[in-house]
């Protein structure tokens, strides 16, 4: 069961990279 | 401090460090501002795969304090799988950038007039798609254990520390001094992590030498080491726990394998330990039968929160094939030299009743505690009171007590005796927090 919540983490931790990468684009771009 | 406070920290500390080259880059942007969205979102996802990649191995360096909070396995699954978010990301950047205008020719990092900032990086991402061939086609590409553990160390290094360069050499929000510093910081928290795992740890480990004591053959084609300590108190550990075991000249080289204590757990300085280990060809096939009472054996531990230790019930359920039996074993061996009236449940699977490992003893051990072993057989034979062919929710429904709701279950097996069975216990309705489970096929 604690495998199946590492997979959930692991999509959580991607998805918050992706959003963070989205917001620094944003800060930094022209 | 409580192992989920723990767990917490060390998540939160693990999360600050991946994303915080975009803090800093975000704030101190130098030459860099102003660029295309995209161009800059492809930066961003380059920055997180570097800290991700670097980060990969503080996961997998059996800090004891990280790897008691979470697990030793589930620290390897993780690392394996941010090890596939960082290599999508890498993907990513290269594309975003190529797209953003870099020239194709650069892909070839021999062409002429290519610089060599973006060498490196193409070099890098070659070592970082080795890396993933290697690792998840490892059985496919019949690599030994020891052989993958020298490859996957060499490619990864190589691709941290081509990265860097590439970082270093080629990005703009390099160039000014923040970043510059938080990299550097970076490289010294690796590299005292590295110096600790190579030589401090190896050094503490000389000084505890074990000694085999018997080499025991057992039924299911395994054996049983039995160790002793060598001048020193040895270790105590918890039942169903595991320690990394090495058979090399000395601790410093490579070649560690995870293996499962199969002894009564006890906190008494300085006694023998056994382990048991399933033969599956290279080491466990070769190494292990060869090694003679006398000799010198490496044991780093003890790993591993799969343990009654921590999850407290009115009683227990155990499900076990091949080689998981072992962690269940040493469980059922403590609860009865403990004198532990609770009940436990066992089913015991396997091909047939002479391929089970430890299933005279388990026998035995139903005298002296309260235990009820359901044996669960491919090939059952004239054994009547076997179940046939593979568990399944209807077997465990038909063995399971009244109160099973509120028991606290332990598998340990192949990965598709433990797929089924986690589905299985849902199926009857146990809720997730009841079921614990240690999985050891990492590669």
């Amino acid at each position: 069961m604690r495998h199946d919540i590492v997979h959930r983490v692991v999509l959580l931790i991607a998805v918050l990279v992706v959003a963070l990468c989205f917001l620094f684009a944003y800060e930094v771009s022209g | 401090m409580a192992p989920m406070v723990r767990a917490i920290l060390w998540f939160g500390l693990y999360l600050f460090l991946i994303v915080f080259p975009l803090l800093v880059g975000a704030n101190w942007p130098g030459e860099a501002a102003g660029r295309p969205f995209w161009m800059q979102f492809g930066v961003a996802c380059g920055f997180v795969a570097f800290s991700i990649m670097a980060f990969e191995f503080a996961l997998i360096s059996k800090v004891q304090s990280v790897s008691s909070a979470f697990g030793q396995d589930v620290l390897l699954q993780f690392h394996r799988q941010m090890g596939i978010v960082a290599s999508v990301l890498i993907l990513v950047h290269a594309v975003l950038m190529f797209l953003s205008g870099y020239p194709l020719a650069w892909l070839n990092p021999f062409a002429a007039g290519n610089i060599w900032a973006m060498r490196w990086g193409i070099l890098a991402a070659l070592a970082i798609l080795a890396l993933m061939v290697v690792s998840l086609g490892r059985k496919r590409l019949r690599l030994s254990y020891d052989s993958w553990q020298l490859t996957h160390g060499f490619l990864a290094e190589t691709a941290v520390l081509l990265s860097l360069v590439h970082l270093l050499m080629f990005s703009a929000f390099s160039a000014g001094g923040p970043m510059r510093l938080l990299l550097g910081v970076y490289c010294v928290l690796l590299l005292a992590l590295r110096v600790w795992f190579v030589v401090i740890k190896p050094i503490r480990m000389w000084s505890r030498p074990w000694e085999v004591v018997e080499n025991i053959p057992e039924h299911g084609n395994s054996r049983t080491l039995v160790l002793k300590p060598v001048g020193h108190a040895g270790i105590a550990f918890e039942p169903g726990q595991f320690a990394w075991l090495s058979t090399r000249a000395t601790p410093f080289h490579k070649g560690w394998h995870p293996i499962s204590m199969s002894s009564c757990a006890h906190d008494e300085p300085g006694r023998s330990i056994a382990f048991t280990i399933k033969n599956l060809g290279d080491w466990s096939g070769e190494v292990v039968p060869a090694l003679k009472p006398g000799r010198n054996i490496w044991v780093d531990g003890p790993y591993g929160v799969f343990t009654p230790e921590r999850e407290q019930g009115p009683g227990y359920v155990l499900i076990g094939g091949g080689a998981g039996i072992t962690p269940l074993y040493s469980m059922c061996q403590t609860f009865a030299q403990r004198g532990d009236a609770r009940p436990v449940l066992l089913f015991f699977c396997g091909r047939d009743r002479d391929s089970l490992t430890f299933a005279e003893q388990i026998e035995a051990l139903q005298k002296r505690m309260n235990l009820k072993v359901v044996y669960v057989l491919e090939h059952p034979a004239r054994d009547r009171t076997a179940e046939t062919g593979h568990i399944t929710a209807e077997i465990l429904r038909k063995h399971l007590p009244r109160q099973y709701k509120r028991y606290e279950y332990f598998i340990c097996g192949p990965p598709g005796l433990m797929d089924a069975m986690e589905e299985a216990l849902v199926e009857l309705g146990v809720r997730a927090h009841h079921v614990h489970t240690e999985r050891f096929d990492w590669v």
